[in-house]
């Protein structure tokens, strides 16, 4: 869709339908959101929805930062405990490493 | 880089347009080394030991060390690491691989075991296995006085190199010309003197045996049964096979032992191991105990059916797997004490062995390292001090001793009783005793207390240690019956036992049970064909023709490593169960073709089994046929893998064997050149300058073009 | 071999080609479909040579008698895409946004000979760099060390031999000029000859290189080229210096 097309009220309707999809854990949504409506939200000049979109892409920005922070530290812990998790984290796995504990 | 399978095709063709390369790429990169026998990674319930490559294999420089001042020369001032050492038998010790596993400089190890390389076995001894074998699935796992061979070393010369986990690969080669290869490798490319190292490209090799399984036991059996993985993967199997078994009569349940303690066990083990998968021709020293024990049936199975029938049963019982904690005596006993041995009785099935317990076993004699008596003043016979405080035990194990001490008399061989309070060697019998106090047993062996055996459980237990002196120069068919020392000394040894085995079964005097004698003759064919070449006249007589064939493309003996349990036995326990049946059982004459010979399916006591024969040369038209025949004998396979693996508690329990073998899917090695880290460094430069240049020099033609360029002649 | 080298030889083999495409066609769908015309005619050469290679089963390792023939084929394919491009040049010269100019011919001719040149390349190369990725370097059985690096200088040689002689066949066609014509196909079979007796070794390379030298100064001259332009180029004269 190309956003120059769409009416300012109706890119406020997207942008917020975006932002409360991504609480279905879907945080990728809300990285799309941000990347979408980001020249919306802090280049375009002033107009009269961009203050609220602004709001939902800082907050979208700020829950995408979250759960990336989340997913990383719980990479970084599963990879360093696992081994030592044994039968747990063999059963939290899809693809079981062969060779090594 | 691969390329898609699809475009190799294309490529082929291709050929004439790619210039004149008579070799395709790989083959002026690569050198395949053609024969190797892999150490592999084995685990039990709470180790890995063994060895494994990296994923994409791993790759050292070759170093030929015929010396020790090489091996040292590389612990010490090696540069160009990691290091691909190729080493004499001679060398290959446990202080070198630690020493040179320390050093950090090694990416794996080459051992040459080729036919020219004399493995001149280290005078001091080699065992690499532990120096207690088997210790805690003993009897004494937890006995205050004798758990952990406290008061006697069985294996003093153990140095447990077997038992270590390694991160890297080690091989044995086996083909000459692979080792003559490498070592011209060596000499053309990597040969410096010991100060100085060579400027590249040096001669290095890569071997590539990933191991699929880690860890433990436990973990890989977990592993292996997790169903949320889509494609389920198998990362280790159970060792384990089939124990042999026969009796002199059959066993009937129609007459069932129920409480008579009228049965004589007579055992010995099968299976030895070494670091090097399936590597034939070791244990040469291992294999007389069941050799003997062959040879023993054999006497015993002349006897005619009368006094067959008027003697007690007699069962000969060959195991499988008892180098790794006990696996097939374990087995045996497990079944025998939940009523499962031989197997359940099912009132659909008119014939049927009666079942065995331990409870029914009167005399057990279990025949262990018996090849170097000579050297260690005679035959000893071991039994067990705790069993024996109990007066019934004491009494059949003196019953024992005295039919051994007689048979011994008659035969010229000292036997001796080690003293009273030593504990039973390493031996299937401890898992009798471990289930059933009230097994009398003797284990009879050629050591009083540690091993004579120098050489126990390596590939270097070679058959010329025992005295297996065949010259050279024979042909096969000569040195096929050659009386070699061993052979003398062993037929004694047989002949004891078998003696033995009459006087206890029959209760007949020590002079008539002399008319027993194993035979010289077979004690060769034996030796010949366990232990030099299993491609010989005995086993191609008792085997059947599909497995005649399939022996005919080994160069040496059968490999005797108990390996995973497949659908059919082992061929070494194939063998032995052909040839128990062949000295027991019975020829049917009338059953001509491999279809008749078939064992009823009413019948579960006996098995019917069609030997290739003797060859019959028909001089008319000069033709070779068999002379093939069906063989009846109660003669059977029984299950020889751990209990453990049964439940998931025995597999916790440590009661039995847990031992694993990892699986692998690849399995190679090459041999080429490596250039130096300073000229892929400067191909790659060049390649990024000249990609650079050609970027800038393009951007100024294109956009002078003008200038370059100016517009053709009019006339195009 | 390792992944350093890997690179390195891809860079030699096919930079110079790569950077002609980013500059002079990739922008240009027009000289794309050129381009793909001119990888296929010379995989349709590839065919040919093939399917006659094992045909004439008796001849499969006389290799000169191979790189004879795939010489002519891909001559004679370079023939049949001439003939193809110049029956299409009006058709496709509706895609073109431009009015045709005097230069088209030659560039028609450039694009196609690159195209030619990049899948010949491709296939010398392609099963080279497969091994080029693994541990070992060439050597063990004698052969030169050097092999991964003249087999991507000549590779890269090759390629850029096939564009300028496409210009010069292409103009020879045209022109009825027939030595123009033999000229191609003769240092084409010269060249490949050469490798053949001397095989990849960096003896061939010199040569190799000579002949890519005179190749280029002829497509040079034919496409209006000439060493005043040329200085003009290096001392970055201003365009129109030598325009009509």
């Amino acid at each position: 869709m190309n956003l120059n097309r769409v009416k300012d009220e109706d890119k406020l309707e997207l942008c917020r339908k975006y932002y409360y999809g991504g609480f279905f854990a879907l945080p990728f949504l809300w990285l799309v959101n941000v990347v979408w409506f980001f020249k919306q939200a802090f280049i375009r000049p002033a107009f009269e929805q961009q203050q609220e979109i602004k709001s939902y892409i800082i907050k979208s920005l700020v829950g995408c930062i979250l759960w990336t922070a989340v997913l990383v530290t719980w990479m970084t812990i599963f990879q360093m405990y696992r081994a030592d998790w044994g039968e747990i984290a063999d059963n939290m796995s899809f693809i079981i490493p062969k060779g090594i504990a | 880089m691969a390329v898609p399978r699809s475009v190799l095709p294309l490529l082929f063709l291709c050929f004439p347009l790619c210039w004149a390369q008579f070799r395709s790429v790989h083959d002026m990169i690569y050198v395949n080394i053609t024969a190797q026998a892999p150490c592999v990674r084995l685990m039990n319930a709470t180790h890995q030991i063994g060895c494994t490559s990296a994923v994409s294999g791993n790759v050292g420089v070759l170093h030929y060390c015929a010396e020790q001042s090489d091996v040292d020369w590389l612990i010490q001032s090696a540069k160009n690491k990691p290091y691909m050492p190729l080493m004499v038998p001679r060398l290959f010790t446990y202080e070198n691989v630690q020493g040179l596993r320390a050093s950090g400089k090694i990416s794996g190890i080459l051992v040459a075991y080729g036919n020219r390389s004399d493995p001149q076995p280290p005078q001091a001894g080699f065992s690499p296995v532990h120096k207690c074998p088997n210790d805690g699935y003993g009897m004494y796992s937890d006995h205050p006085e004798y758990a952990h061979c406290k008061n006697t070393t069985w294996n003093p010369l153990g140095s447990g190199l077997s038992y270590l986990d390694y991160d890297f690969p080690m091989s044995l080669l086996v083909n000459q010309s692979d080792i003559d290869y490498l070592i011209d490798c060596h000499n053309r490319f990597n040969k410096y003197d010991n100060d100085s190292n060579q400027a590249y490209p040096l001669c290095a090799v890569q071997i590539k045996d990933r191991m699929d399984g880690a860890k433990d036991s436990i973990t890989c059996i977990r592993r292996s049964n997790l169903n949320i993985n889509l494609n389920p993967f198998v990362y280790c199997d159970a060792l384990g096979d089939k124990n042999v078994w026969g009796t002199l009569r059959p066993l009937n349940k129609s007459t069932p032992l129920n409480d008579s303690k009228e049965l004589i066990v007579a055992s010995a083990k099968i299976d030895t191991w070494s670091l090097f998968h399936n590597v034939g021709g070791v244990g040469a020293n291992d294999a007389t105990g069941f050799i003997a024990l062959l040879a023993a049936a054999e006497a015993l199975g002349k006897l005619d059916q009368v006094e067959k029938n008027a003697m007690k049963d007699l069962m000969f019982v060959f195991f499988q797997g008892e180098t790794f904690d006990y696996i097939g005596s374990s087995r045996m006993v497990y079944d025998m004490r939940r009523g499962e041995f031989p197997a359940k009785l099912n009132d659909k099935v008119p014939w049927q062995p009666s079942l065995v317990n331990t409870t029914n076993i009167q005399y057990f004699l279990e025949v262990s390292q018996v090849g170097l008596w000579e050297q260690s003043g005679g035959l000893w016979a071991h039994s067990d001090p705790v069993s024996q405080k109990t007066s019934a035990v004491r009494d059949n194990v003196n019953a024992i001793f005295s039919a051994i001490e007689n048979a011994t008399d008659s035969t010229n061989i000292s036997i001796g009783k080690p003293p009273s309070f030593q504990a039973l060697p390493p031996a299937s019998l401890q898992r009798f005793l471990r289930e059933d106090l009230g097994v009398p047993g003797i284990v009879l062996s050629d050591h009083m207390a540690a091993y004579s055996n120098n050489y126990f459980m390596s590939r270097l237990d070679l058959p010329a240690e025992i005295g297996m002196d065949i010259p050279a120069n024979l042909k096969p068919d000569e040195a096929y019956d050659y009386t070699t020392k061993q052979g003398e000394s062993l037929t004694k040894v047989a002949t004891v036992i078998a003696r033995t085995l009459y006087q206890l079964a029959s209760n007949k005097s020590p002079s008539e049970a002399a008319k027993i004698t194993a035979s010289s003759s077979t004690i060769n064919h034996l030796l010949y064909c366990f232990l030099q070449h299993a491609n010989c006249p005995l086993f191609a007589e008792v085997l059947s023709s599909k497995s005649v064939a399939a022996l005919k493309s080994l160069p040496g003996p059968l490999p005797r490593y108990v390996s995973v349990p497949q659908n059919a036995a082992n061929q070494i326990s194939q063998v032995v169960a052909n040839l128990l049946t062949f000295y027991l059982g019975e020829r049917l004459p009338n059953l001509n073709t491999p279809t008749e010979c078939k064992t009823p399916r009413y019948d579960h006591i006996n098995s019917y089994i069609f030997m290739n024969g003797r060859p019959v040369v028909n001089t008319t038209d000069n033709t070779t046929s068999y002379a093939s025949f069906c063989m009846r004998a109660s003669v059977q396979f029984s299950t020889a893998v751990s209990p453990a693996f049964l439940s998931n508690e025995m597999l916790h329990s440590n009661e039995y064997s847990t031992w694993t073998e990892s699986r692998w899917t690849v399995l190679n090695a090459k041999i080429f050149l490596v250039s130096s880290e300073a000229e892929q460094t400067i191909t790659l430069s060049v390649g990024v300058v000249v990609i650079l240049v050609s970027l800038v020099l393009m951007y100024f033609v294109n956009t002078k073009s003008d200038v370059l360029f100016t517009a053709p002649e009019a006339e195009y | 071999m390792t992944v350093k080298e890997f690179f390195g030889c891809t860079f030699i083999a096919y930079g110079p080609a790569f950077a002609l495409f980013i500059f002079t066609i990739a922008r240009e769908p027009l000289r794309i479909i050129i381009l793909i015309a001119g990888c296929f005619f010379w995989l349709l050469s590839l065919l040919f040579s093939s399917v006659l290679w094992n045909i004439v089963w008796p001849l499969k390792d006389q290799l000169a008698f191979g790189v004879v023939f795939s010489v002519l084929f891909q001559e004679i394919f370079r023939f049949f895409i001439y003939k193809l491009l110049r029956k299409a040049d009006e058709g496709l010269q509706t895609f073109s946004d431009e009015p045709p100019t005097a230069s088209d011919k030659h560039t028609i001719a450039y694009v196609a000979g690159l195209g030619f040149g990049l899948m010949s390349g491709a296939f010398s190369l392609v099963n080279v760099l497969a091994m080029a990725t693994g541990p070992g370097t060439v050597g063990i059985n004698g052969d030169t060390p050097y092999f991964f690096l003249t087999s991507a200088l000549m590779t890269s040689c090759f390629i850029l031999l096939h564009t300028f002689w496409n210009v010069i066949f292409f103009w020879g066609c045209d022109k009825r000029n027939f030595p123009a014509v033999g000229f191609v196909v003769g240092f084409h079979m010269l060249i490949s000859c050469l490798t053949l007796i001397r095989p990849l070794q960096p003896a061939t390379i010199i040569p190799a290189y000579c002949i890519l030298l005179v190749t280029m100064a002829i497509a040079y001259k034919l496409v209006g080229g000439s060493v005043n332009n040329l200085m003009a180029f290096l001392t970055c004269k201003r365009a129109g210096y030598a325009s009509n």
